[in-house]
């Protein structure tokens, strides 16, 4: 065995191997269900809350969300993207399947957790649904509603779209734009 | 205009371990299990059925033992230190055959393709240490320190794993 043989890999071949983690996807929609299932039996998750106290949490949650934005209280600013020696990208998402209040509430849930995620892998992002009347110009094209937005930083453009292509957006019936902000 | 909100890993686990609520779970299952899946999924060679089984597995004794996490760690190496661990269990009972397939990824050019088939091949001829710390470090982007915290031995074993992991990763793809 030579000297270098355990050394660094070269650019492509680390590309390689980097690639080979996009592979797989998430666990199937169904696992949750039964993982949640799997802990009650085992008696790790408390027992459902009942009638008025279960919507307790909730409303807590709501009233500190109020203040927290009455406060003017923002999410931590994460890296530029020029410290990560990258590019900004924008990801407007447009349209997507009506849904109710509760189907909503889960979405941006959801959301929330796709964006922890990126920040988890040192992916500058930050994001925020779009609420409101919409006003689009020129007045009269028929152009999908733009109903939320992500601002990531990333290494390059495939790192850009791979990062839009896993938006749960896509889930719901809805599309995702990317450009690059200069 | 409302923000995506994010809390921490901490006032998530703070709310769980408060509350134990369902929602409060799948907080965390929802910020992580995309992550722990795909190191189960690459640890068991593609296996998705057994990623699942491990997945659920790992949830269970990470709920089990939440209210002993330190912090030492961040919340994710620790969890991906129980989901390895997981992992190896499912190794000794038993043998995987390497796949000859890609699994699903974004878009990959032919060459791309053939690369990611090869290396796969390769990978699975890798004995278990050797392919712990090659996936963990090359493959999922973990540091030393991390990958230390997450197989429990010290950064400088994890430093020399590595060096002799690739040299036999390369001597396999030399003869391939």
């Amino acid at each position: 065995m030579s000297d270098n043989e355990g050394a660094d890999w070269n650019d492509n071949e680390a590309r390689a191997l980097r690639g080979l983690a996009e592979g797989g996807g998430s666990p199937a929609p169904e696992v949750k269900p039964r993982i949640i299932g799997r802990m009650r039996v085992l008696g790790l998750l408390a027992s459902r809350p009942r009638g008025l106290w279960a919507w307790a949490p909730w409303a807590a949650a709501a009233v500190f969300a109020v203040i927290g934005f009455l406060a003017g209280r923002v999410l931590p600013s994460a890296p530029s993207a020029e410290e990560r020696g990258g590019t900004k990208y924008v990801l407007l998402l447009t349209g997507g399947a009506s849904a109710t209040p509760e189907e909503n509430a889960a979405r941006r849930h959801e959301y929330g957790a796709w964006l922890g995620d990126l920040q988890e892998r040192g992916v500058s992002a930050d994001g925020a649904e779009l609420v409101g009347a919409r006003h689009e110009f020129p007045e009269g094209r028929p152009n999908e509603p733009v109903v939320g937005y992500f601002v990531v930083a990333a290494r390059d453009e495939s790192e850009a779209v791979a990062i839009a292509r896993a938006n749960p957006h896509l889930r719901h019936g809805g599309g995702v734009v990317l450009a690059a902000i200069r | 205009m409302s923000r995506y909100e994010t809390p921490s890993d901490p006032e998530l686990v703070r709310r769980f371990l408060e509350d134990r609520a369902q929602e409060s779970f799948e907080s965390l299952y929802d910020r992580h299990s995309p992550y722990l899946f795909r190191v189960a999924f690459r640890m068991l060679h593609g296996d998705r059925s057994a990623a699942e089984d491990v997945l659920q597995e790992a949830w269970i004794r990470a709920v089990t033992s939440l209210s002993r996490f330190r912090g030492e760690s961040t919340l994710r190496t620790w969890l991906c230190g129980i989901t390895m661990n997981c992992c190896r269990e499912v190794w000794r009972r038993r043998t995987f055959v390497p796949i000859d397939e890609l699994p699903e990824s974004p878009s990959p050019s032919r060459a791309d393709r053939l690369q990611g088939v090869r290396l796969e091949r390769a990978l699975g001829q890798l004995d278990h240490d050797s392919r712990e710390i090659i996936e963990l470090y090359d493959v999922l982007g973990h540091t030393h320190d991390e990958v230390a915290a997450i197989l429990d031995i010290a950064p400088g074993t994890s430093k020399s794993r590595l060096f002799r992991a690739r040299a036999t990763l390369r001597g396999i793809l030399g003869t391939d």
